[in-house]
């Protein structure tokens, strides 16, 4: 059974009255959403608030779904119109966030002191840039690279055509090239072995 | 397909899964342009830097605590007046009887608003009697205490009905 097909029957079983369809669905999206949340307000209990609301929302308006989009777009729609606002309300405090992504618990068993602390400087410097771009290239990017979501998908969730996805996505890159040019991965392999020697 | 138009599909086709053709015709173009070439290069860096980054993982433990909490929501959803509102009207079964309660109470209420309204003061009086108290004052009553004797003669004077002197305040 498709992804696409397995969620229409979750959905026609949670209009059923069955309680377990919706807890199937929300343990299926509660990462991924979790996930571009993160990525979007930058900060933990932002990033968990934003995933409950979704999840609420979404029970709230899954008896009126009509099927036609496939539930993972309508999903992350709401998921980046939510963060959207949220940023909005905000703005103000998004560069307060960065150094909250380094208290979770995202770390290996394995890994070494040296390797935790490149990892941290790493992820401190893709947050910072993705953070510095406006939010709707966040949004773009965020569901390109860490979803691998197609255009076409992404201009239904972002409401835009996919020509403006690609002006949009070209002109992110641009900018995170720049961002990024001092940490590019030849660097951070030379960071790494220095940390080692 | 001119530089311009293959820089942007450089960055879908760099960026995430990209349909074989379309990921075809850039590597067609990357093979004969080294500008291109280059810029795919650089592009390609931004993009294994932005991958390089972890994505957050929970532990199961904090998901336990957020499933937790998402059912005291959930629970306080269904709570709520109008979701149980909603509910009635979405259930088929009270599709009939919710069509006849909302007809009856539109019926009500154009009936009661378009009922001609009562008279302001109601009376236990006769129809002509109502002047008549203005003129039973009390100094009346006291000067005319044998009134009921003279009220036919009054009566046949000012074309009054048959109205006793009791009925209008007079002893």
């Amino acid at each position: 059974m498709s992804t696409h097909a397995e969620d229409l029957a979750l959905v026609e079983a949670f209009r059923r009255g069955e309680k377990s369809a919706f807890t199937a669905l929300v343990i299926k999206y509660r990462e991924p959403v979790y996930r571009i949340a993160r990525r979007m307000v930058h900060s933990h209990e932002d990033a968990a608030d934003v995933t409950q609301e979704v999840l609420i929302r979404v029970h709230r308006a899954l008896p009126r779904f009509a099927g036609r989009a496939q539930l993972r777009t309508w999903l992350f729609r709401i998921t980046v119109n939510l963060c959207l606002d949220f940023a909005a309300r905000r703005s103000r405090d998004m560069l307060t966030g960065v150094s909250d992504l380094l208290k979770e618990p995202v770390a290996p068993a394995h890994e070494g002191p040296a390797e935790r602390v490149e990892r941290r400087e790493l992820a401190e410097t893709v947050a910072r840039a993705i953070e510095m771009l406006p939010p709707r290239q966040r949004a773009m990017v965020v569901l390109r690279v860490y979803q691998d979501l197609p255009y076409a998908d992404i201009s239904r969730i972002m409401g835009c055509a996919e020509g403006t996805v690609k002006a949009t996505m070209f002109a992110a890159f641009a900018k995170l090239r720049k961002s990024l040019a001092p940490h590019d991965t030849a660097g951070t392999r030379e960071r790494g072995t220095g940390n080692h020697g | 397909m001119n530089c311009a138009g293959v820089r942007e599909l450089i960055v879908e086709t760099l960026s995430g899964t990209t349909p074989p053709d379309l990921r075809r015709a850039v590597e067609t173009h990357l093979a004969s342009c080294p500008e291109c070439r280059a810029e795919a290069a650089r592009l390609e860096e931004t993009t294994q830097l932005l991958r390089s980054a972890p994505d957050a993982h929970l532990r199961d433990e904090h998901w336990d605590v957020f499933m937790a909490q998402l059912a005291v929501r959930l629970e306080a959803e269904h709570r709520r007046p109008w979701t149980l509102v909603r509910r009635w009207f979405r259930n088929p079964r009270h599709a009939w009887s919710t069509a006849g309660a909302t007809a009856a109470l539109i019926v009500a209420l154009g009936a009661a608003l378009l009922a001609p309204t009562a008279s302001p003061v109601e009376s236990d009086l006769p129809p002509d009697t109502a002047a008549l108290v203005e003129l039973v004052s009390p100094q009346v009553v006291e000067g005319m205490p044998a009134m009921n004797a003279s009220l036919a003669v009054w009566k046949a004077g000012l074309g009054a009905g048959e109205v006793s002197y009791e009925l209008i305040g007079g002893r």
